[in-house]
């Protein structure tokens, strides 16, 4: 039943009309076989033949019936799914209760019915109740065996044949009912037409008879299956066949004015009703026809059905094995599986999987996976690896029939490789390497054989490369997800919080180009009013970059209390760094005390962008103090080249601390910001607070680059100075203003 | 996608000139490398970088030269660096490598000075 699956609000008023017109028809159906048992109970009492109308009318009337119960029991048969077995099963098991029936009426009435030959009317009450109950019995074994060949016939169906099905059913009602205006005991064999119409009939069934479509499908056990159900039912439909004439009790005898011969044509079913009696003949008789051909071409078929299952097997095998080796994103996994396939499929007995490691940088191919022979008796018996290679050459499969023939193999007659079969692994024309298959004999692969496993390794070559993009992606996810952390590690080395001195305003920023970056920036309160700001920059960028910004950091939080001389730190840096850094790793920066009791601004330079130093009165200077980059030279050069600056603080002054990632960058043309274009911006916007001066600088920047992306590390500190606030006056103060006043 | 190349010239037996042009950063440094690592290899350490078609150098490609000063020096030798355009100098000059290496305005002059070396 398929209710489920259609919608139900349609479905319901259907059914229900369809439920209560089968109510209608079945009421019907009843109703018309009382009238006709009725019928049959009175002429018997009667005793007398009925008149030629009446008789087309009963005819009619049995004609119909049949008719209604097959429209009837259709519905119920085609619901059915397919099954062979079942098809075949039904009428069988109908047709022996229907022996069993009948032979128990014939029990139960004392002896076969007797039939007056004279009139065709059955002579007692016993007699007319077995006839009754023949024809019930054998027009329900009729139809349900017509309609459950037509579940066979109309396997694989085409127009032709549900034509030739329908023409059959046609000529045998036909045939039975030109025989409308006959009585059991009228001659049916000289009426013209109803000879014509049966030798259609016949001509038609044979044609469906051999409708055998199924059988080619069947696997083996159930050809053997159904084998012996054709001939049960050539068994079962041959005694009911042959059981409608005999026994019947109407012999005559040889005395009989009619002869004795008569008794072939009376059926118990004819005295019923003889079209419904022909009808029923003709569908036996296509039973017969249709088990017997079933029979002769299932047994045709069974020696080729276990060879056929046997392909059938190892090709399902191979199918499935590439549907899985499609899932299986484990290499490992995933090369066994491949490699072991032939063999599991009963297609090979030893198989291989020989793979380029583009790992190993070597183009030769090495044994990944083996079955059934192992790696070492494969390298001791072929030249593998150039095999692989010239399948790979020739893009094509590579068949040994006569492998100890080949220069390539090595392995004599008896090693167990009599036939191999190569299969270049190509994905997306890439060479991936190649799959063998041996068999011990020579000539071991069919044609069909190699095809199947072409188109295996067709699809075992896309599931590995499938598997190394998976892996690949994995790796990548995974050193993203790292490299995440790293950031997120590295982000946290940088000052969470800006220090608060007074005067000082401070803003800082800083964007790495990668995940993690080289610039480094920070703060530190020394004491006394004195205040350092540091900015530096490690060569390169990414990892390395990191790890010695980290460095710089350990080594500003610990040396930067120690002095007050921004050269000094810078020396001990130096030295600090020299034993850590890398031959070619150097790191820039600039380092700037701040003493806000004296008002000064020291600041020495290791390499680093100069401090741009932007005036209250709007003129800006780019403080360029000598000094080496640290680790440029790990001895006295180094102190030697460093020099030192103080600068008078005014209030107003601003000073710019940057990494070269700002006046490097670049706009579309090519051109660098540089350091003219950085130190107007800050000459302009020199007035605005620290974090809008600074927003202001990015923002000049983002202009003139055009982009926000940036190919190095940014980093971006403003210090403002903004004066102490004035003191309120003290002891001395008015002392001095006295002396002035005096003076 | 940055562009750089090295090129050798021998002016004479002694001299190896390595022409670099174009932008000299992290993805193109190595060629730098290969470049002074061959001059090791010949034993010839005597070694002229003629900037003058050297648009741009990075840190990384700063870094090379102090990778193989020592090495070259050890050999005997030096990295003379010569003809920068005055945007490249400054980013030598930022960092203090007029300190650590002989730059000359031209070629001439380096080769010139290795002469005065061995003399």
């Amino acid at each position: 039943m398929q209710l489920p699956s259609l919608p139900l609000d349609r479905v319901r008023p259907a059914l229900a009309g369809g439920r209560a017109r089968r109510v209608v028809l079945w009421a019907v159906l009843g109703l018309a076989s009382v009238l006709l048992i009725t019928y049959h109970a009175g002429i018997t009492a009667v005793g007398e033949p009925p008149s030629v109308a009446t008789l087309v009318l009963v005819n009619l009337a049995a004609a119909g019936c049949v008719g209604l119960l097959a429209f009837l029991l259709s519905d119920t048969f085609s619901r059915r799914l397919f099954n062979p077995v079942r098809a075949l099963w039904t009428p069988l098991v109908v047709g022996g209760l229907g022996v069993v029936l009948e032979m128990g009426l014939v029990a139960v009435s004392g002896g076969p019915a007797s039939v007056d030959m004279k009139t065709g009317v059955p002579e007692g009450f016993g007699d007319v109740t077995q006839v009754i109950g023949v024809a019930l019995i054998e027009t329900a074994v009729a139809l349900t065996l017509l309609l459950s060949l037509r579940a066979l016939v109309l396997f694989k169906r085409t127009s032709g044949s549900v034509r030739n099905w329908r023409l059959m059913l046609a000529a045998m009602a036909a045939a039975a009912l030109v025989l409308l205006g006959n009585s059991a005991i009228d001659p049916v064999n000289d009426n013209v037409l109803h000879v014509v119409l049966l030798i259609l009939a016949v001509g038609t069934m044979v044609m469906n008879a051999f409708r055998l479509a199924w059988i080619v499908y069947l696997p083996f056990r159930q050809k053997m299956l159904t084998l012996g159900l054709s001939v049960g039912l050539i068994v079962a439909f041959g005694y009911l066949f042959q059981m409608r004439y005999v026994e019947s009790g109407i012999s005559l005898g040889a005395g009989s004015e009619f002869g004795p011969d008569l008794t072939m044509d009376l059926t118990l079913a004819a005295v019923f009703s003889q079209p419904l009696s022909q009808f029923v003949m003709m569908a036996f008789a296509f039973g017969i026809l249709y088990a017997s051909t079933a029979v002769l071409s299932l047994l045709f078929h069974l020696p080729t059905a276990a060879a056929l299952q046997q392909k059938t097997g190892e090709m399902e095998a191979l199918q499935a094995l590439a549907r899985l080796s499609g899932e299986v994103f484990d290499r490992d996994k995933l090369v066994d599986t491949i490699a072991g396939a032939p063999v599991e499929a009963g297609v090979a007995q030893a198989a291989w999987l020989a793979l380029i490691d583009e790992e190993s940088g070597s183009l030769a191919p090495r044994i990944t996976a083996a079955f059934g022979l192992t790696p070492m008796q494969i390298k001791a018996l072929t030249d593998y690896e150039t095999l692989a290679r010239d399948a790979l050459a020739s893009k094509g499969p590579i068949l040994l029939r006569q492998a100890p023939a080949d220069h390539r193999i090595r392995a004599r007659p008896g090693d167990g490789i009599g036939s191999l079969l190569v299969l270049p692994l190509l994905a997306h024309a890439e060479p991936i390497g190649a799959l063998f298959a041996t068999r011990a004999v020579a000539e071991g692969f069919e044609d069909d054989d190699v095809d199947a496993l072409a188109a295996f390794a067709g699809q075992a070559a896309l599931a590995l490369n499938n598997a190394d993009l998976f892996a690949e992606r994995l790796e990548r996810e995974r050193l993203q997800r790292e490299l995440a952390i790293a950031r997120e590690v590295q982000q946290r080395l940088l000052p969470q919080s800006l220090p608060q001195a007074p005067g000082i305003a401070l803003s800082a920023t800083s964007i790495p180009a990668a995940e993690v970056c080289g610039d480094y920036y920070d703060f530190v309160e020394i004491g006394d009013g004195c205040f350092g700001v540091i900015v530096g920059d490690v060569s390169g960028k990414g990892t390395s970059a990191a790890f010695y910004m980290a460095e710089l950091k350990g080594i500003f939080q610990s040396v930067s209390k120690l002095t007050r001389s921004p050269s000094e730190f810078l020396v001990r840096a130096n030295e600090a760094l020299a034993g850590s850094l890398g031959k070619n790793a150097f790191i820039t920066a600039v380092y700037g005390v701040m003493d806000t009791t004296a008002g000064t601004f020291t600041l020495a330079r290791a390499g680093h962008c100069p401090v741009a130093h932007a005036h209250a009165d709007g003129t800006v200077d780019l403080l360029r103090v000598g000094g080496l980059g640290l680790g440029l030279d790990r001895g006295p050069l180094f102190r030697r080249s460093l020099k030192e600056q103080q600068i008078a603080l005014q209030p107003g002054d601003a000073f710019v601390l940057y990494s070269d990632g700002l006046v490097e960058t670049r706009d579309r043309a090519g051109d660098e910001y540089g350091y003219d274009r950085l130190a107007a911006a800050v000459a302009k916007h020199r007035d605005l607070g620290p974090d809008a001066l600074r927003d202001a600088l990015l923002h000049d920047l983002y202009r003139f680059a055009g982009h926000d992306e940036w190919d190095d590390d940014l980093t971006l500190v403003i210090v403002k100075w903004e004066g102490l606030p004035a003191r309120p006056p003290t002891r001395g103060d008015a002392l001095a203003a006295e002396v002035s006043g005096t003076a | 996608m940055s562009s750089f190349s090295v090129t050798f010239r021998s002016p004479d037996d002694e001299v190896c000139v390595l022409d670099l042009k174009g932008e000299l950063d992290a993805h193109t440094a190595s060629e730098l490398e290969a470049a002074f690592q061959k001059c090791l290899d010949d034993q010839r350490p005597r070694i002229v970088v003629h900037g003058g078609d050297l648009q741009y150098i990075s840190s990384a490609g700063l870094g090379v030269f102090m990778a193989y000063i020592e090495e070259v020096r050890d050999q005997g030798g030096d990295i003379k660096i010569a003809a920068l355009q005055p945007r490249v100098y400054n980013v030598f000059d930022l960092l203090g490598f007029p300190v650590l290496f002989d730059i000359t305005s031209t070629e001439d002059e380096a080769v010139h000075r290795f002469d005065a070396d061995g003399a």
